[in-house]
């Protein structure tokens, strides 16, 4: 058993003796008896993270790559450091790839995400791009459908979430757990894009009314509900065969039928399964996330109910153009930091649902990475280059190429002044693998020979000179 | 000469005649029939149908009656447009005047003012007046900051306002809060009314589209917004601090130009880095406790003042030196002026002409107010009709709201919560004096709107827009929250009568009565016939002709205004041999086929509401009635999308008989309205 194996085990044996404690903090134990299928968390953040600032450099780097990277750095960081050194020991801390003895910085806001690499059970691949342009809509839209020729007028088009589940097949649908549908989750049919998406923006409040026993059979909202939920159910039956794909009106129908389907069924079984308290207080800066976090948990109670393989989710605010340490910092406190809102989750899972904690890999995706050196407002411009964050206990973790190419801090022989990319504004990290053939191992992963299907084209896509992608998920 | 030769030529004869006498004549046609670019509707396809279109896709439906609907519908639909839509602070046509609020439609500014203040002629109820000052005031009238909440408000109010013209602030909120989009949490409420005022004054007096997009890009609330505010050049040493958020959103959201019909890596180093530069010197001044905040945030003030100078609080601002004072190369152009406000205006007539701007602006507008479904035969001729309407945003959308490009089947509007809550609170809110003093202040259609993702002022995508109707319309939550209001708040759209106080000591009591009958026209024999009523509201608040008017939705509404129950509860009562269940749910199959229940559903249709009835106990039973049928109506699916009526067809369409429009009967006639409801 090697060191990450033993690890894995460890946290897997923790979860088990947590579970079978069934403490009051962690109140009822969910039912074990709903096995939790292998799934896929898409987590998208939106406005362009600069992930360079999550991740850096050990001080110990190359020399010149320092010296060139604090100097064009150095303004993000509102503290006055004497040096590089004296920010990274404050600000940093330092993890290590077990496979090579690579060693970098991931910063204090990001304490779970540090364990997790260390436990090795984080993918962080360098120099990955989506999108080839610096412009939100059109990035977005770019990552969303992963297909780089994406037209950006085109909403009303698939996504790669859709795709996915449509190749998966059986009862498999996205499940959105944000406050919105985004085209990762649409569909290839054209009639229906949400045919196989539900929409589980709050768990514990899914269902649509129904008739209230409790109040009279003429109150109003009885009264309202059954002209309503009638209409709704027999019409919708109706028009599903009488009218023409394109009529405006079938996804309301459909929005009616998805809710009664499965909304009451939801509702029927979370009602005997507590939330974890440490879940149900859980307080970040972003409500929509710290609510995402426990739809997660849920879907792992219902996985049968929703058809769970594939989740989307999102969190906003990562278009730090100026006073960006503050506002990433609290970012990624959010998602990564210790008690944050992953940490909670897969302390929860582990107590409650431990086979849970095993079966979700995350992917961390975003418009475009940001420029290389600060702007005059303590922020970062757009770029297209950034990392790509995969986590998961099936991840066989690392660093995935070359995080901190030398060239960023090397005269750009095609500057007329001599300058390197860190000094010649605009410069972004070079984006040299396509994120197609990350996506596409990741359906590989749920399930064999998917990734072709969703991405036909990753295979020839760009990578990295050198890169192996093919053992960044165990099978 | 053979036979076959003459008749040749005869043929090639008479064709050339032909095309000598009718080419003029039909180029003359086609002229008459092109309007700015676009080619009309033919009058005698213009019908009822299409003006209700215009409105609800352009003014949430409007406030107009429907004689004057029927009106527009007569005349060209030229003649028809051009009073319909206009950027008139008041258009008295599209919404009537009702009292002193139009007087100060000019701006929201001056609506806060009026709304919350003590004029007498001020018709807001006085408790709730203290809900619309720009300054948030607690019970106590103490006041503090300025209030967001406060002046969202204000503007659904100002869209709920007979007297206000829908259009211009429809138009207005599409220009500040998708194409031209910043958010209140990044300018204070000050900075963005202003913003939206002065969006409001270009519209209403006339200024090119450039200018207004001009005038935008040197505001106060965007440099704030963006960050710019603090973009600073040093001419000395050529050096740039700042960063190039708004340089770049200035080609792609304000121009929609996004650089990709050039070299890209241009657009990226030249143009949008140089523009970086151009918006430098644009700091904001302040003013100690503007507007009366004593909150330091709230202090900046509009407009920029671009010269160096020190402001109130002693600040010296460098914005004419801290300006990048040489000419710069943008867009293949070399932009100059001493100043970034008169580098600005150069700049926005390069940017408007650039291909880009005139390929997308078109689209995105008509995106916006009509059609989710540009094919590229639409999406064409809407591009022609831009160029067409040469800069003139108003002859644009006229134009289009008359042409066949807009008025055709596969024309599909997806609404989004903004344009459904707003219009069906405009289909149900009959008067000012219902909007006034029948509702509470939450009970705007803000409250409806914000649980549903469209926030004024607050745009979902921060500067990338609000929500559009796309994304409503995919996101089954909204549909959800919807229909959950619908049901546990029937009072929000359904309310019947409510008392309350005229003065602050509470001694004067009144009461508002909800009087459908002062809008819907009684039949010939001055009766309200349900199976009439019920065509008359679905017409109103849907307005497709009937064309979703099915059996199911019929037995319910008919049920809903003859008895306020639903056709399951009134089957398990009227006839329980069919099903004593009122939870059973009907099939059109079966109610078109099984005689018992088209028995029952004739009966229900035949009748007669006692909308103006001499009992009052009787009159408000039926208006409570028609409001249970509008909750109904209002979660139709046909609510979430507007599709278009198409021009090729000749007469009415649909389910619902053409009828001259008939008056209502006249407010308080014949019957007692006096009567005070407060026990109720």
């Amino acid at each position: 058993m090697n060191r990450r194996d033993f690890l894995k085990a460890g946290f897997a044996s923790a979860a088990m003796v947590g579970a079978g404690l069934g403490t009051g903090l962690y109140g009822r134990p969910a039912m074990a008896s709903v096995p939790v299928p292998r799934t896929l968390v898409n987590v998208m953040l939106l406005g362009g993270s600069d992930l360079r600032y999550a991740i850096v450099p050990h001080p110990s780097h190359d020399p010149v790559y320092i010296e060139q990277f604090w100097t064009a750095r150095e303004p993000l960081y509102t503290e006055n450091y004497a040096d590089y050194a004296a920010m990274y020991a404050s600000e940093y801390q330092t993890v290590q790839d077990t496979r090579t003895g690579f060693e970098f910085g991931i910063h204090n806001s990001c304490g779970w995400l540090a364990q997790q690499f260390t436990d090795g059970n984080v993918a962080i691949i360098a120099n990955v791009f989506g999108s080839l342009n610096r412009r939100h809509d059109h990035s977005q839209l770019i990552v969303n459908t992963g297909d780089v020729l994406a037209d950006r007028l085109i909403y009303s088009r698939d996504g790669w979430g859709g795709r996915l589940v449509e190749t998966l097949g059986g009862a498999s649908n996205v499940v959105s757990i944000s406050s919105d549908v985004s085209i990762f989750c649409q569909g290839s049919n054209q009639a229906n894009r949400l045919a196989r998406v539900i929409h589980a923006q709050n768990t514990r409040d899914i269902a649509l009314p129904n008739v209230n026993p409790e109040k009279s059979v003429t109150h109003r909202s009885n009264i309202l509900t059954r002209a309503l939920k009638g209409y709704y159910e027999q019409r919708g039956s109706e028009v599903a065969e009488s009218k023409a794909a394109s009529w405006p009106y079938h996804r309301f129908f459909q929005h009616n039928s998805a809710f009664r389907s499965f909304g009451d069924a939801v509702d029927q079984r979370l009602a005997t399964q507590d939330l974890p308290a440490p879940l149900s207080n859980l307080d970040l800066n972003n409500n929509s996330f710290e609510q995402q976090c426990r739809n997660i948990y849920d879907c792992c109670l219902v996985p049968d109910i929703l058809g769970l393989s594939t989740l989307s989710m999102d969190y906003g605010g990562w278009d730090t153009h100026k006073d960006q340490q503050v506002r990433i910092n609290r970012n990624l406190q959010d998602i990564f930091g210790s008690n944050g809102g992953l940490d909670v989750l897969y302390e929860a899972l582990a107590q409650n649902i431990p086979a849970a904690s095993d079966s979700l890999l995350f992917n961390f995706a975003s418009d475009f990475g940001r420029q290389l050196a600060v702007n005059g407002s303590r922020g970062t411009d757009h770029g297209r280059g950034s990392y790509s964050i995969v986590i998961g206990h099936a991840v066989n973790g690392g660093v995935f190429g070359d995080m901190f190419p030398l060239r960023e801090a090397l005269p750009d022989p095609a500057d007329s002044l001599g300058r390197t990319p860190f000094q010649i504004t605009g410069r972004d990290i070079d984006g040299l693998t396509a994120v197609g053939r990350i996506n596409s191992a990741l359906c590989d992963w749920l399930q064999p020979g998917s990734g072709a299907q969703v991405f036909p084209d990753a295979p020839s896509s760009a990578v990295e000179n050198g890169l192996d992608l093919s053992q960044l998920l165990s099978v | 000469m053979p036979h076959s030769a003459r008749f040749l030529k005869y043929s090639v004869v008479t064709i050339l005649l032909c095309a000598v006498v009718l080419l003029p004549v039909l180029a003359e046609a086609a002229r008459k029939s092109a309007h700015k670019g676009f080619v009309s509707v033919k009058q005698r396809h213009w019908d009822e149908s299409h003006v209700r279109k215009v409105l609800q896709a352009f003014a949430y439906g409007g406030h107009t009656s429907d004689a004057q609907i029927a009106s527009w519908a007569r005349m060209k639909p030229a003649s028809a447009i051009k009073q319909m839509l206009t950027f008139d602070y008041v258009n008295t046509l599209l919404s009537p005047t009702q009292d002193a609020s139009a007087e100060h439609a000019e701006s929201l500014e001056a609506l806060q003012a009026f709304w919350s203040g003590d004029d007498t002629r001020n018709p807001q109820r006085w408790d709730k007046r203290r809900h619309f000052p720009a300054l948030s005031t607690d019970a106590n009238g103490v006041t503090s900051s300025l209030s967001s909440s406060n002046l969202q408000r204000t503007w659904a109010q100002a869209l709920n306002t007979r007297g206000i013209n829908p259009f211009l602030h429809k138009t207005a909120l599409y220009l500040s809060n998708y194409q031209l989009a910043i958010s209140v949490h990044k300018t204070r409420p000050s900075l963005i009314r202003a913003y939206y005022d002065a969006i409001l004054s270009d519209l209403a007096s006339g200024e090119s589209f450039t200018t207004l997009v001009s005038n935008a890009s040197r505001a106060a609330a965007v440099a704030r917004a963006y960050g710019h505010q603090y973009n600073t050049f040093n001419n000395e040493k050529l050096s740039f601090s700042g960063n190039d958020d708004f340089a770049r959103e200035y080609f792609q959201l304000f121009f929609r130009i996004q650089g990709e019909t050039e070299d890209p890596l241009y657009h990226e180093s030249v143009t949008i880095e140089n523009n970086a530069k151009l918006l430098t010197g644009m700091n904001l001044d302040r003013v100690t406790n503007a507007f009366g905040s004593t909150s330091e945030s709230d202090w900046y003030i509009a407009p920029i003042d671009f010269s160096d100078h020190t402001d109130e609080t002693g600040r010296v601002l460098y914005n004419f030196s801290k300006h990048h004072a040489d000419c710069l190369e943008i867009l293949h152009t070399q932009i100059c002026g001493s100043t970034a406000s008169e580098k600005l205006k150069t700049l926005a007539l390069v940017a408007s002409n650039h291909p880009e701007a005139k390929a997308n602006l078109p689209v995105h507008i008509i995106n916006f107010f009509a059609d989710d479904q540009l094919n590229e035969e639409k999406t064409a001729a809407v591009q022609a009709g831009w160029i067409a309407a040469q800069d003139d945003l108003l002859a644009f959308l006229q134009a289009y709201a008359i042409s066949v490009t807009f008025h055709r089947s596969d024309t599909v509007k997806f609404r989004s919560a903004f344009d459904r809550n707003l219009a069906l609170q405009n289909a149900v809110v009959l008067d000012n004096n219902e909007s006034f003093n029948g509702r509470q202040h939450w009970e705007t259609a803000r409250r409806r709107m914000n649980p549903q993702g469209a926030e004024v002022f607050v745009p979902a995508h921060d500067v990338f827009g609000g929500q559009i109707g796309l994304q409503a319309a995919n996101n089954p939550y909204i549909f959800r929250a919807a229909y959950r209001s619908n049901v546990n708040e029937p009072d929000f759209l359904g309310r019947s009568s409510r008392s309350y106080y005229t003065d602050r000591t509470e001694t004067e009591a009144a009461v508002w009565e909800k009087d459908w009958a002062s809008r819907i026209p009684e039949n010939d024999s001055g009766k309200y016939i349900v199976s009439e009523v019920a065509d008359w509201l679905w017409q109103h608040i849907v307005g497709d002709n009937g064309n979703n008017f099915d059996v199911i939705a019929r037995s319910q509404v008919y049920s809903l205004i003859a008895y306020g129950a639903d056709f399951g509860y009134v089957v398990s009562v009227y006839d329980p041999a069919v099903s004593a269940d009122p939870e059973r749910m009907y099939g059109s199959e079966e109610l078109t086929n099984d005689p018992a229940l088209q028995a029952l559903i004739d009966t229900i249709a035949n009748e007669t509401l006692p909308l103006n009835d001499t009992e009052p106990d009787a009159r408000l039973s039926a208006n409570e009635h028609i409001g249970l049928a509008v909750n109904f109506i209002s979660m139709m699916p046909y609510t979430f999308a507007l599709e278009a009526a198409d021009s090729s067809a000749d007469g009415p369409t649909g389910n619902i008989k053409d009828k001259p429009a008939r008056k209502p009967r006249e407010r308080g006639q014949g019957r007692d309205t006096t009567r005070d409801r407060s026990s109720r």
